[in-house]
């Protein structure tokens, strides 16, 4: 069968930013969103912004943010297969007029089969 | 397929995993069919979808619906697969009561499998006293529960059937508590 990835950049983003934030709050001694906005030269909204994935990260401030968090900038990206699962093309058409976050929920009910059976 | 021959199909598939009483196990029955059920939130206008690749069906199900509609549609999607090569399909809201104008036959067909894999002629005769009142609510919904659908789902099945029921007078007739 023929697979394809419907796109869904909010999900980028989103998950980009909940990277960002969930390696923050590991981070001892505690770094506030505040500290990170400043280490960084930008206003606590935008790290706000950035975590939510609400605002779209110019690739700069993501190396600018890892150098901050001390981690290598690829951990802060999250795999296709999780913002982009595959999907059927049929089942993928069938969805008609379905928005982006719709068709990857379908997928993502999809994807395990599809790895279960690659091994 | 035939209304009669999706009767006969469903009774073949109670008798083989030996299901005699309400709620029907939906999920067992679907696994029975070699079908994965996979249970997720979807946006609510659709239902559910099944996809078969090679030896393997999955059977999504929106996980943001009440169970009874999560029931209703697993139901659905076991006829689809049953009844209509589909190598996938997406199901959308649909209306629980199969003779709707506007449904496409496969649909319908569908949902005519879906009411009578849930509420099977046999077990009505069993366990829906023969005096039920089409209009009390009350003891509806009742019954719907006990067969675990949605009282409107039970209230179409039970028109459907109409007068046609052989009832056994007394027997295993569910109770009023």
């Amino acid at each position: 069968m023929n697979w394809v990835r419907p796109r869904d950049e909010v999900a980028i983003y989103e998950k980009i930013g909940k990277r960002i934030a969930d390696v923050r709050e590991q981070v001892t001694p505690r770094l506030s969103q505040a500290r990170l906005a400043n280490r960084v030269s930008l206003s606590r909204t935008s790290i706000v912004n950035i975590e939510c994935g609400r605002h779209r990260i110019q690739i700069h401030v993501l190396y600018d943010i890892a150098r901050v968090l001390e981690v290598d900038p690829r951990d802060l990206l999250p795999s296709i297969d999780a913002v982009e699962p595959r999907i059927p093309r049929g089942l993928e058409r069938d969805l008609g007029a379905i928005e982006p976050e719709g068709r990857a929920q379908v997928a993502r009910l999809v994807t395990p089969l599809s790895k279960t059976r690659r091994g | 397929m035939a209304g009669q021959n999706i009767t006969a199909l469903v009774d073949e598939i109670l008798a083989r995993a030996r299901i005699s009483r309400p709620p029907v196990p939906v999920e067992e029955v679907a696994r029975n069919e070699g079908a994965t059920i996979r249970s997720g939130p979807m946006p609510s206008e659709l239902s559910g979808f099944i996809v078969r690749e090679g030896g393997e069906t999955i059977i999504g199900v929106n996980s943001l619906h009440h169970r009874n509609r999560r029931r209703f549609t697993v139901a659905h999607e076991i006829g689809h697969l049953r009844l209509h090569n589909f190598a996938h399909h997406v199901d959308r809201r649909f209306a629980v009561y199969y003779r709707g104008e506007g449904e496409s036959p496969l649909e319908r067909e569908a949902n005519q499998f879906a009411a009578e894999l849930l509420i099977p002629r046999r077990m009505v005769e069993d366990f829906v006293p023969a005096s039920v009142d089409l209009l009390d609510e009350v003891e509806l919904g009742r019954i719907a529960q006990i067969f675990q659908v949605s009282t409107q789902a039970l209230t179409f099945r039970l028109t459907n059937l109409g007068s046609d029921l052989r009832r056994a007078s007394g027997k295993k007739v569910a109770r009023s508590s």
